[in-house]
């Protein structure tokens, strides 16, 4: 005699999970006592940008106004042979130089854009260092 | 080539490219593009420099000059997805649908196919809101 089906019963102390009788009219009742009754309750949603930022969906795609950021590899490579160190604007004299150089009216308007920015900066330090005296 | 303030060196036009694309970042366009044009005055051939002012003027709605510097840039690189993208949007807000369906097909054929496919999104949009009336 050749045995094809094993049935095997399981049985879970304190976990009933027979198939209920149907009673009619019971059915609005509370389910308090049945079993996935409760919320299974989720300790905590998991954290933002975690597996999303790990596959790149949290990054905005790229749109045709958008840049990447520079790297030495992209920047200054065309021009050669000027390697003296260089601050913006330093002092007066400086300044004057600035002045009566001839550049280019973009180049001009970048160098003042750079120099206040520089000014900026340098207000701020010595405003920091006046402060953590 | 534009005259070059003394002392300039290619570290000090990497910080100043690191300030534009800050400002870029930060929705600051003009300023960006001041700095940006300058470093192309002095880098004119910098494809970099190139893209990322083609890339301000669309955000400033200039499509006019986008599409000419992603011309220039696309003379020397003619596989330039970006100059590719950005010329194809400045011909979609040009309203000169033909030329904008040519950059898509050679995004196509370059194998760039998610910027194809996003330009000819936004073609079929214009399209469509062409003709409401």
């Amino acid at each position: 005699m050749k045995i094809n089906n094993v049935n095997t019963q399981y049985e879970i102390p304190g976990f009933d999970i027979a198939p209920q009788a149907f009673e009619p009219g019971e059915e609005d009742d509370d389910f308090e006592g049945a079993p996935y009754s409760r919320d299974p309750g989720l300790i905590s949603l998991p954290p933002a940008g975690g597996w999303q930022q790990l596959l790149g969906l949290m990054q905005p795609s790229p749109t045709p106004m958008s840049i990447d950021p520079p790297t030495r590899q992209l920047t200054g490579r065309s021009r050669m042979g000027v390697t003296a160190s260089y601050s913006v604007v330093r002092d007066k004299e400086d300044q004057r130089d600035l002045q009566s150089t001839t550049f280019s009216p973009r180049v001009s308007r970048m160098m003042t854009i750079l120099a206040s920015r520089q000014e900026t900066v340098a207000k701020i330090r010595i405003r920091a260092s006046e402060g953590g005296q | 080539m534009s005259a070059i303030p003394v002392g300039w060196n290619d570290d000090i036009a990497f910080s100043a490219s690191e300030r534009a694309y800050l400002l870029h970042s930060e929705g600051r366009y003009q300023e960006s593009l001041a700095l940006f044009e300058g470093l192309l005055d002095m880098y004119p051939d910098n494809t970099y420099y190139m893209d990322a002012t083609a890339a301000l003027y669309l955000a400033l709605g200039r499509p006019e000059s986008a599409a000419r510097i992603a011309t220039e840039l696309l003379r020397g690189n003619p596989s330039h997805v970006q100059a590719l993208v950005r010329r194809s949007e400045a011909y979609i807000s040009l309203r000169m649908s033909q030329e904008a369906e040519a950059d898509i097909q050679q995004l196509r054929r370059l194998g760039a196919r998610d910027q194809a496919s996003r330009m000819a999104m936004r073609l079929m949009a214009f399209h469509r809101t062409d003709f409401l009336p």
